[in-house]
Formats: structure tokens, sequence, C-alpha cells
């Protein structure tokens, strides 16, 4: 393949945006070179309603941010006991309450957790602490 | 367009190019007036548009020669024109070239700023890859493997929320 500069291949992946992420995400997996340049787009805009993206999420705690959800004993999720490979919550340009809200209320439904408001409130606060920390824009608090 | 013994506007002015290989161009003023990189090179005696060589340039003018009537885009529109999936016949066949071509047109596209060709291209290459899997692609572009098995599986389980939607 003749090598393409990176503002190339940043137009090329955009054009992939419109058709669901299936081929943004095989993309990403094909090398480190595109890797790099899909990571922004990805997370840029991701569901936040997907158990996935909670996961992902709760793994860009701090001990602080932690620390608000001892108290309800919640397994934080583990890749392989290691760390993120990626700052992916560094590319997320806004995030939308209401799918946050949905998006912890499924992941507490799919760990088997009993929805209790106030774990729920919790982990909300948790994660708003770290997008604040992250400096994310936060819609319709 | 041919290498510089006619063209089709005579009754326009004409400009000529060279490539960096010293295949001489000349092409309706039109085209230049468009692309304003272009005629950075006009008048070319001994000024060679670096890194495009004679194929690729020809390519590159017989496009712009066959979009000389479209109307021009302000910066405004430019997202949606490249949001819209759709690539007309005529373009879609020009692309239907051999992938190093393709790929030759879309650097020398966005060496010359001629963003709608650029545009193109990259859309033609995104549809290539839509819908294949990391290993298709991969053979497809003729692309090595640079992940460890380990690191692979892990930006799969750290993006995998991606495959449902």
């Amino acid at each position: 393949m003749i090598p393409l500069p990176n503002e190339c291949f940043f137009k090329i992946f955009n054009n992939l945006c419109d058709c669901g992420n299936y081929s943004l995400l095989s993309c990403l997996l094909v090398n480190r070179q595109w890797c790099r340049i899909i990571v922004p787009i990805l997370w840029s805009k991701p569901n936040f309603t997907l158990y996935g993206v909670i996961n992902t999420c709760l793994l860009t705690l701090n001990a602080e941010e932690q620390a608000l959800l001892i108290p309800f004993n919640t397994i934080l999720p583990d890749y392989q006991n290691q760390n993120l490979l990626f700052e992916y919550t560094s590319y997320v340009t806004s995030v939308a309450s209401y799918c946050l809200f949905n998006g912890i209320e499924y992941w507490l439904n799919c760990l088997g957790y009993e929805a209790h408001d106030s774990h729920l409130e919790a982990i909300t606060c948790s994660l708003i602490a770290m997008f604040i920390r992250t400096k994310i824009l936060l819609l319709s608090l | 367009m041919d290498n510089g013994t006619s063209n089709s506007a005579s009754e326009n002015e004409t400009i000529t190019l060279k490539s960096c290989d010293g295949i001489e161009f000349h092409i309706d003023a039109r085209i230049a007036n468009r692309y304003t990189l272009l005629n950075n090179w006009n008048g070319g005696e001994s000024a060679c548009i670096p890194n495009v060589n004679g194929k690729v340039l020809e390519k590159v003018l017989e496009w712009c020669e066959h979009h000389i009537n479209d109307p021009q885009l302000n910066c405004g529109d430019d997202d949606s024109r490249r949001r819209n999936t759709i690539i007309e016949e005529w373009d879609e066949n020009f692309l239907s070239c051999d992938q190093d071509m393709l790929f030759e047109i879309i650097l020398a596209a966005n060496y010359l700023e001629i963003k709608p060709l650029l545009d193109l291209g990259c859309k033609t290459v995104a549809n290539m890859m839509k819908s294949k899997s990391p290993e298709e692609i991969r053979s497809a572009f003729n692309i090595d493997n640079d992940y460890t098995p380990e690191e692979e599986e892990q930006f799969r389980k750290e993006n995998e929320w991606a495959e449902d939607y």
C-alpha cells in the first residue's frame, strides 16, 4: 500500500462514521497507525447507553472517584489486570445526561446488581467527577 | 487530456503545467483558476510540479476537466458533500483504476489542494473498507499487522461496544 499522510486517513475514516461503527472498529484493529487515528474519531461521540462504553469509562476513574463506589461493593470491570491502552475519555466531546443514566442503569442490570437509586447515583457522580476532571462538556445535567 | 499537443477549448486561454518527470500539459486556464495551487506552476518552462508524475497528473487533470463546470463549493458546504456517500457514475468509473493509482491520485489531490477530488478518493477507499473484517482489510490493502495478539485482543475488548452500534 502506498503510504498516505494521516490527514488523508482521517478523511477516509470519517467517511465510515455514517455507516455504523463496525467498519471503524475493523479499521482500528488493522494496525497501530490506523488505531491512533481512529480512537479519537470513535470516542468523540460514543453511545453512552452501551454497556461497553460505561465499562471503559469506569476504568478511567481515579482513586478518589472510585472511593464513591466503595459503600456499594461495586466490582469494577477488569481487562486482564492491565491499564487501558488509551485514555479514551479524553476524546469524548460531550455527554448527554439522559444517555449516561440509561447506560449506567443498563450496566448495573447486566452485572446483576439490583438497581437502587443510591447506587445509580453514586456511579453517576463518580463518572461526572471524572468527566469534569477531564474537562468533557456535560450537556443537560 | 493529451500531452501538450492540443487542448479542447482553443477559444479559451490555456496554461502550461509540467509534471515532475517533465511531461507538459496545456490546460484550460479556468481549471487553474479553480484550484489556485495549479496556477502557481503556470508557464512551466522550467517550473515542474514536484512529487506528481505525468501519469498521475494526466488523471488528475482529466478529472478537473470533466468537472470544470461544477458549482464551486463554499467552505460551509464541505461537510455535507463529504458525508454524501453517493458517487456519481463518471467518478466511479474514473476511480476504478488499480489501487496504487487510486492512492497516487489521493496523494496528488491532497498535495495540489484539489479538495473535491481528495474527498472523492477518500470516499472511494472508505467504500472499499466497508463491512470488512480487520483481516479482510489487511489483505485487500496489503497491510502488515503490527499488533501483538494480546494487544489486539485488548483493543478489541476496550472498543467492543462499537460492534453493536
